[in-house]
């Protein structure tokens, strides 16, 4: 006979907004091709901790189980990412079963409980740097014009951000000290800006950029892309917009 | 991360501006007079009279007190103030985060105060409390003939080099000179071998003053 198999999860718990935060581990029977969802799922259906008291469930957000949506990114043995998509097989190959799998809330967002954070911050910045099209209006405009097929194979590589927040997350300067909007915006600004309807309103949106906490507080640490898990060109989106705030001040300064 | 009303945000491109004027500083004027200042030093290697002779030259270059209050200290002053600002404001992770990139951001903050202790030190020793040629050589070679005074100088003088060679990747960046990873990478590449020579060039130039008869 086999022996019972079990990994463990450490879990960084918090029980309100206001409570300070504590750390609790549970022991997981270990099936084959479980992700972390499925494992937090486990102590939903059995919610003892390690040292067998009966605890609340681990609170956690999830949606889509494709790491499409972005709703259970988390802190995962100390690296950003969705639960859904950090397979237990693969943690386990790697670190061996023994070893706990430490999941921690997003530190950069405001905690609603245990893991699951409040990430509107990220939606607010979007809309602050205008990152949309705005065609509504009250009659038809006709077919809009045709879109460079260059220009569109980048901005799909950009339009697959689903505003998780993993740059957010490992970016230095996006923290409580500052007002820096976070890495996904510049890459949104610099996909709407290419789009041939959305071109037209460019400097509308690099205006927002130059704003407060806008571009500027890019300091080059390039974390974010990094940690990026769908690897959204945002080196190449800060860099490209740079030349373009740049020279949209000298115009505005020097009437260039 | 703050909540921030529209009004504001609309009006205010001040800091994109403070920021721009920041990273230029840091090039030009600060960066071309590191450096001068290291390429005009490289007569000691020569020998002391032609150090002498070239710290001579300098200093009788007439009102050269305007430029170097002008050009060299108010731009430095603006720099290291609003420098010292951008480290408080950045969160500093190195080990969570153990990135090639990340360290490069790290050490850029930790050796921008380095820099301005050892500038601050460089310019009340060697600048103004030396009045004559012979009181900056002397000024210079007591501090590099005791090792510790010399290890600290070269961590100073290190400490500058990095700064500068790294500021200038952040820069051309910054700038919008560099785009792609790939030629972000090379220019890393680039930024680094000349912070290594520079590094060496220095070396030898501190070593080479540290064994001068004064």
């Amino acid at each position: 006979m086999t022996e019972k198999k079990y990994f463990i999860l450490k879990i960084k718990r918090q029980d309100d907004p206001h409570k300070a935060p504590y750390w609790e581990e549970f022991h997981i029977d270990y099936k084959p091709n479980m992700n972390v969802i499925s494992s937090l799922m486990e102590i939903q259906r059995h919610p003892v901790n390690a040292i067998g008291e009966k605890v609340n469930p681990v609170v956690f957000e999830c949606n889509c189980y494709e790491e499409v949506c972005g709703a259970c990114t988390m802190i995962i043995n100390g690296r950003p990412q969705q639960a859904c998509s950090a397979l237990i097989d693969r943690i386990i190959q790697k670190n061996g079963i023994d070893k706990p799998i430490i999941l921690e809330p997003l530190t950069k967002f405001p905690v609603v409980r245990d893991l699951m954070v409040n990430r509107k911050v990220l939606f607010d910045n979007l809309r602050r740097a205008r990152a949309w099209i705005p065609v509504d209006g009250s009659f038809g405009l006709g077919p809009g014009p045709r879109y460079d097929e260059k220009k569109r194979a980048f901005a799909y590589r950009i339009s697959r951000c689903m505003t998780c927040g993993c740059c957010a997350e490992a970016c230095p300067n996006f923290n409580a000290k500052s007002d820096f909007m976070g890495p996904h915006v510049f890459a949104q600004v610099k996909m709407f800006n290419m789009h041939p309807i959305g071109s037209m309103q460019k400097d509308e949106r690099l205006k927002a950029i130059m704003g407060h906490g806008g571009i500027q507080d890019c300091g080059n640490a390039q974390n974010c892309a990094k940690v990026c898990p769908k690897n959204i060109p945002l080196l190449r989106s800060i860099a490209e917009l740079n030349l373009d705030v740049n020279l949209l001040a000298l115009k505005k300064i020097f009437k260039w | 991360m703050k909540k921030i009303n529209r009004q504001q945000q609309n009006h205010a491109h001040s800091d994109f501006y403070i920021r721009r004027i920041h990273s230029l500083l840091g090039i030009v004027p600060i960066g071309i007079f590191l450096c001068f200042h290291l390429l005009l030093n490289s007569s000691a290697i020569i020998g002391v009279e032609a150090w002498s002779s070239v710290i001579d030259g300098m200093r009788s270059i007439p009102f050269i007190i305007v430029a170097e209050i002008g050009v060299i200290a108010i731009p430095i002053l603006f720099h290291a103030v609003y420098g010292f600002y951008l480290v408080y404001l950045s969160d500093l992770h190195p080990l969570r985060y153990q990135y090639y990139k990340n360290w490069m951001f790290v050490l850029q903050r930790i050796t921008a105060i380095i820099t301005t202790l050892f500038v601050v030190d460089h310019v009340i020793f060697v600048r103004i409390m030396a009045h004559t040629t012979m009181d900056v050589m002397q000024a210079m070679a007591h501090v590099l003939q005791t090792p510790l005074g010399f290890v600290l100088e070269l961590i100073g003088v290190w400490a500058t080099v990095f700064h500068f060679t790294n500021g200038l990747l952040t820069f051309l960046i910054t700038w919008g000179v560099l785009h792609g990873e790939r030629v972000q990478r090379l220019a890393s590449i680039c930024t680094m071998l000349l912070c290594g020579a520079m590094c060496l060039w220095t070396l030898i130039i501190l070593a080479r003053i540290a064994m001068m008869p004064i």
